[in-house]
């Protein structure tokens, strides 16, 4: 547990203080980003990589259990890897303490699970978010999206030059994005199949409701 | 099986009451679909109580429980999403179809004698189904949960004297907390039942006085068929059309009308930045908002609701046949339609100055169409008979003024 603290220190460290070759332009953006966030598997499997190695560090998914994971087909074997000593029916929990958080931050760091729906803007706003990050000429780093934000940039977007690395963070970012859409609503995909099916179906009713009506109707002397 | 129902019918009169009320009951041929929004209503009743009842068994009414029950709901009970969403998108739908059925009676003028006391009895269930809405909406016990309940509950410290009290007996404590989800649970799990009393009212009055009609006359023999199978086929394709569109909400866009702040769990130290109620109370947030005065938005806000009531004595036109042989009341009656929708624009903005000068023109467009009806009401009627009405029309009237019924001889 020690070792995570310092871990996150480290990287907090890092994020927030190293010194940029040069200084990206300021830019204060407040529309959210357009590209299009992918919700096939490999992209949910590695948002759900990416989300477990940097954000669990501080944030809790309490209402996403480690079995959940099997249904964006993860094997039961991966899954015990990720769960090490937790049960498969244990709740996906920080390593940090609520204590541990408010020493760090000054609050406990908000659950995740719902944040793709508890956020307007939904994944789109996370995937923006989690780039909004900007070097300043003094060399502190802004969240132009939400300023007064306490998390730091976490992928160090804003101070990676190289471009294939700022395509693999956008990348990474979208699927950490899709994967807290899956978390927020995991039974979306159910729930679309069972809807075309309950569609289909009424326009059939309906269409054959209208039948009936009508022919009850042409009955009717005028 | 007909022994059975025979001896039924020597104690209870079973078979003259589906006789007489839901087959042979006589209902006026040239009904439009504007008239399948009562039976809709009636529909979406029943759909909220059995959605609700399963909702309760999962539910727990319990402030550092109730957030979680929610997502326990979603996530783990079996079809509970579509349970929870059904709900949800139900509430919703109760109040589209109330307010088509509200706007339907307006416009075909079915408030006017003899049906006042059904339109009385509509009033109630609106307040009835509004205080139902507004409980239902703490459950979730999400940010706009907690602080819409705050804003709402505290309106009534407005009250002279004894305001604050009245607060803290409402709440059950000095903030909305535990005792304030718990009340809001009972009474939410009560008032549905109050609901269907009020209904049963409504509809003995309906039966009594039977449905109005676009002509606005009260029709002949010949011209009224029975309800089954004429309306039964109608009102069901109606259903379906409604289905289809209360399906897609539940299955493809179910937080539609859950805002996004109300999927955070409430937090009594963290105010939202803007505190906007569900749609259908934006009309009357702003109007309360349009008011400098506390005190003087909330009476404001309540005669909007209430002043509804009145109708049949605004409206002292004798004209049958509602807005659509009366030019005046047509014009009215659209004028009234965009400015709510306005009103509910406003309500869901930040108040700045703009929007609040906006939301006080709009407020008293709202009363003044209330205030004016009286006057051109009778203005229109006597023009309209200058003009020259169809001799049957006059007939109607001239036997509404001599006795004070409108039913032909």
């Amino acid at each position: 547990m020690i070792k995570q603290f310092y871990c996150y220190l480290a990287l907090l460290l890092v994020c927030c203080f190293t010194m940029p070759p040069h200084s990206w332009a300021e830019s204060q953006e407040t529309s959210l980003r357009e590209e299009n966030i992918e919700h096939e598997q490999g992209n949910l499997q590695n948002g759900m990589r990416v989300t477990m190695n940097l954000c669990i560090l501080c944030h809790d998914l309490k209402y996403v259990k480690f079995r959940d994971l099997m249904t964006i087909g993860l094997t039961s074997g991966e899954v015990d890897k990720i769960r090490g000593e937790n049960r498969a029916s244990d709740p996906i929990l920080s390593k940090m303490n609520a204590e541990q958080m408010n020493a760090l931050f000054g609050m406990t760091t908000p659950d995740l699970s719902l944040m793709a729906k508890a956020r307007s803007g939904g994944a789109q706003y996370i995937y923006s978010l989690l780039l909004a990050y900007h070097e300043r000429r003094d060399g502190t780093i802004i969240n132009n999206l939400y300023p007064n934000i306490r998390m730091p940039d976490v992928f160090a977007y804003s101070i990676e030059n190289n471009e294939r690395m700022r395509a693999t963070i956008e990348q990474n970012a979208r699927d950490v994005a899709a994967f807290l859409a899956w978390t927020a609503d995991p039974k979306a995909e159910e729930r679309r199949t069972l809807g075309v099916y309950v569609m289909l179906y009424l326009f059939v009713l309906t269409f054959m409701l209208y039948l009936v009506k009508k022919k009850t109707w042409s009955r009717l002397k005028p | 099986m007909s022994k059975v129902i025979q001896w039924i019918d020597q104690r209870f009169p079973l078979s003259s009451f589906v006789k007489h009320d839901l087959v042979e009951y006589p209902t006026p041929r040239n009904l439009s679909y504007w008239w399948n929004f009562g039976f809709l209503a009636g529909f979406v009743l029943v759909l909220q109580i059995i959605t609700g009842i399963f909702l309760a068994m999962h539910y727990k009414p319990d402030a550092s429980l109730a957030f979680d029950s929610i997502d326990h709901i979603m996530r783990e009970v079996n079809y509970g999403w579509l349970i929870r969403y059904m709900h949800a998108v139900g509430a919703s739908a109760f109040f589209a179809v109330i307010y088509i059925h509200m706007a339907r009676t307006l416009y075909y003028g079915s408030y006017r004698a003899p049906r006042e006391l059904m339109w009385w009895t509509g009033q109630a269930l609106l307040l009835a189904l509004m205080a139902t809405a507004f409980m239902g909406y703490l459950l979730p016990w999400g940010q706009m949960s907690f602080w819409g309940a705050q804003v709402i509950t505290s309106l009534f410290g407005a009250t002279p004297f004894i305001g604050e009290e009245v607060v803290i007996w409402l709440r059950g404590d000095f903030a909305v907390g535990d005792a304030t989800l718990t009340r809001f649970f009972a009474l939410h799990y009560l008032f549905p039942f109050i609901i269907i009393g009020i209904v049963i009212i409504h509809l003995i009055a309906l039966h009594h006085v039977k449905s109005s009609n676009p002509s606005g006359i009260n029709l002949t023999a010949k011209n009224n068929i029975p309800f089954h199978p004429y309306f039964t086929t109608k009102d069901l394709f109606g259903l379906g059309v409604f289905l289809i569109i209360y399906c897609y909400f539940v299955f493809f866009n179910p937080e539609f009308f859950i805002m996004a702040e109300n999927n955070q769990p409430a937090n009594p130290l963290q105010t939202p930045p803007h505190i906007v109620p569900e749609w259908y109370f934006l009309p009357f947030y702003a109007i309360l908002r349009a008011v400098p005065d506390l005190l003087g938005g909330v009476i404001a806000m309540g005669l909007s609701v209430m002043i509804f009531a009145a109708m049949p004595f605004l409206d002292r036109s004798k004209i049958p046949g509602g807005a659509k042989y009366r030019p005046i009341y047509r014009a009215m009656f659209y004028v009234f339609i965009i400015d709510v929708i306005v009103l509910a624009y406003v309500g869901a903005q930040a108040p700045t100055d703009f929007w609040t000068l906006i939301g006080q023109i709009a407020t008293l467009v709202y009363f003044a169409t209330f205030m004016l009806l009286p006057f051109l009401s009778k203005y229109e009627e006597k023009r309209l008979r200058r003009q020259g009405l169809p001799p049957e029309v006059e007939e109607l009237i001239r036997c509404e003024e001599a006795c004070g019924c409108s039913k032909p001889k």
